[in-house]
């Protein structure tokens, strides 16, 4: 199944912003962080060498050390302003942290105390704080006459 | 003919072209200039295209936001401040990202998979180096997730927003409608539970998600509640769905309580100092001793409140003030029923 355009341009800022903040990364190194083969990592930043800010001259585009990338490394030297990684958003954030929990529970004492420790300290590295924060719901819309059985 | 940009590459050319954009960009200025709107074939088509990748990026968490400028009337412009979405400064190391990594697969097919995977996509933009999910992968866990119950209830969970469900109970069979301040959602021996306040009940209960049969509904306001911080949600499951057998120790009048006499078991091991005593208060008000199994104490005080004084709980504590619990309930709301209201509503 094809990728969706959001989930491709998820990554193509978050390999940025990781990029950011490393100096050269091998391109497998890339693949097994996000998660996607190294054909798709190629593909990715092939992507972003040609993406930038109107007029799409050399000087607007996202750059790469040529050289670097022909030894199989990626490093970044022109990122155009996207070097902010991204928060997740309210639906993310809970889905990830209920899985978390649930990893949690579910395995709960028969997990060695590293295992454990690390489980915890991935829960509380995580929200709220990594989550949008959303006005209060509105939406939700009252039901008319509370439903029968 | 021109090659038609991909809608990754508009989106991302969209983002990169507002993001650096020293002021903001007018429709017009998105159509003539940004990469991929080029080729849309119409104004009309623009803003069909416009305001689907406008929705797309509001949605990964990247709102366009509107500038107006009073130099310029009506004329709006777009900007997006990248700095006001982005995570705070944190590291994850190699396990933790393992551990997510992990998690996110906990979703499979489910509709929050997608969302999973994208928060992960997201927070590997801030890991030191690639996880491994060696320290816990061969304990991955693959509960099937609470089917059509379960997003509702995250969402409930997440606004502090009381639920209603038809559920069908396990001890009678019978279906009711609830209505739950939900707190959390356990997974538990390849179930999920919703752990919350019953309110009809006020207190503390735990609903196997198979046994809802309608989807939970959210009523009221958010915010309505908060979730107790100390919370032993496992224990509460194990104590009203059941965990290890444990034993009842009854002392039941003569010829009464059949259902329990046929569940009775006889008493295995060595009598040791307690058992003697226990035996001996039973003798003394002439009562049979009997001793029940069971696992849910929550079931099991219910159907021994429904003998009333005919069966007295010895042991073990724990079920002993349940059923005490219960009856005291019961007798406040018979006075209740007798007496003078207690709590004048003002009219």
């Amino acid at each position: 199944m094809a990728e969706r355009a959001p989930d491709r341009l998820v990554r193509l800022l978050g390999i940025v912003a990781f990029l950011n903040r490393h100096e050269s990364v091998p391109v497998a190194e890339l693949a097994t962080t996000f998660g996607v083969p190294a054909r798709q990592i190629l593909e990715d930043i092939d992507t972003l060498w040609v993406s930038g800010t109107p007029g799409y001259q050399h000087s607007d585009l996202i750059d790469f050390d040529a050289d670097a990338h022909d030894r199989g490394v990626v490093r970044l030297t022109e990122s155009r302003g996207l070097t902010r990684p991204l928060r997740l958003g309210t639906r993310e954030g809970v889905a990830l942290i209920a899985a978390l929990r649930a990893l949690r529970d579910l395995l709960g004492s028969t997990l060695p105390a590293e295992q454990a420790a690390v489980v915890d300290s991935t829960l509380e590295a995580s929200p709220p704080r990594w989550a949008t924060r959303r006005a209060p719901s509105t939406s939700t819309s009252p039901p008319t006459g509370a439903p029968t059985c | 003919m021109s090659t038609t940009i991909p809608p990754a590459e508009r989106l991302l050319d969209l983002v990169i072209a507002l993001v650096n954009t020293p002021h903001r960009m007018t429709k017009a200025q998105i159509q003539r200039s940004v990469a991929g709107y080029d080729d849309a074939p119409s104004v009309e088509a623009f803003e069909r295209m416009f305001e689907r990748d406008k929705d797309a990026l509001r949605e990964l968490g990247i709102p366009i936001e509107t500038v107006t400028d009073a130099a310029h009337g009506d004329d709006v412009g777009y900007r997006v401040d990248l700095d006001a979405y982005a995570l705070p400064p944190i590291e994850l190391t190699p396990a933790q990202h393992g551990v997510l990594s992990l998690a996110a697969r906990f979703w499979q097919d489910h509709s929050l998979a997608r969302d999973a995977s994208r928060a992960l996509t997201k927070l590997s933009a801030v890991t030191s180096g690639p996880g491994s999910e060696e320290s816990v992968a061969a304990l991955a866990p693959r509960a099937r997730a609470g089917g059509d119950a379960f997003l509702p209830l995250l969402d409930a969970i997440q606004h502090a927003q009381a639920v209603t469900f038809c559920y069908r109970a396990a001890s009678t069979g019978e279906e009711r409608l609830r209505t739950v301040e939900p707190w959390r959602l356990v997974a538990s021996r390849g179930g999920w539970y919703l752990v919350g306040r019953d309110r009809d009940r006020a207190e503390a209960r735990a609903f196997r998600l198979t046994r809802m049969t309608s989807a939970p509904t959210a009523i009221g306001p958010s915010r309505a509640f908060d979730v107790p911080a100390e919370l032993d949600a496992r224990a509460l499951i194990d104590t009203q769905h059941g965990g290890a057998e444990r034993i009842a120790v009854l002392a039941v009048t003569p010829e009464r309580a059949g259902a329990l006499r046929a569940r009775a078991v006889t008493a295995t091991g060595e009598s040791g100092a307690d058992e003697q005593h226990l035996a001996a208060i039973a003798t003394a008000t002439g009562r049979d001793l009997l001793r029940v199994p069971y696992r849910a104490a929550t079931r099991m005080a219910e159907e021994l409140s429904g003998y009333g004084d005919a069966a007295l709980v010895l042991a073990p504590t724990e079920l002993r003030s349940a059923v005490l619990q219960r009856l005291n309930a019961a007798a406040r709301l018979s006075a209740l029923d007798g007496g003078t209201p207690m709590e004048a509503s003002d009219g």
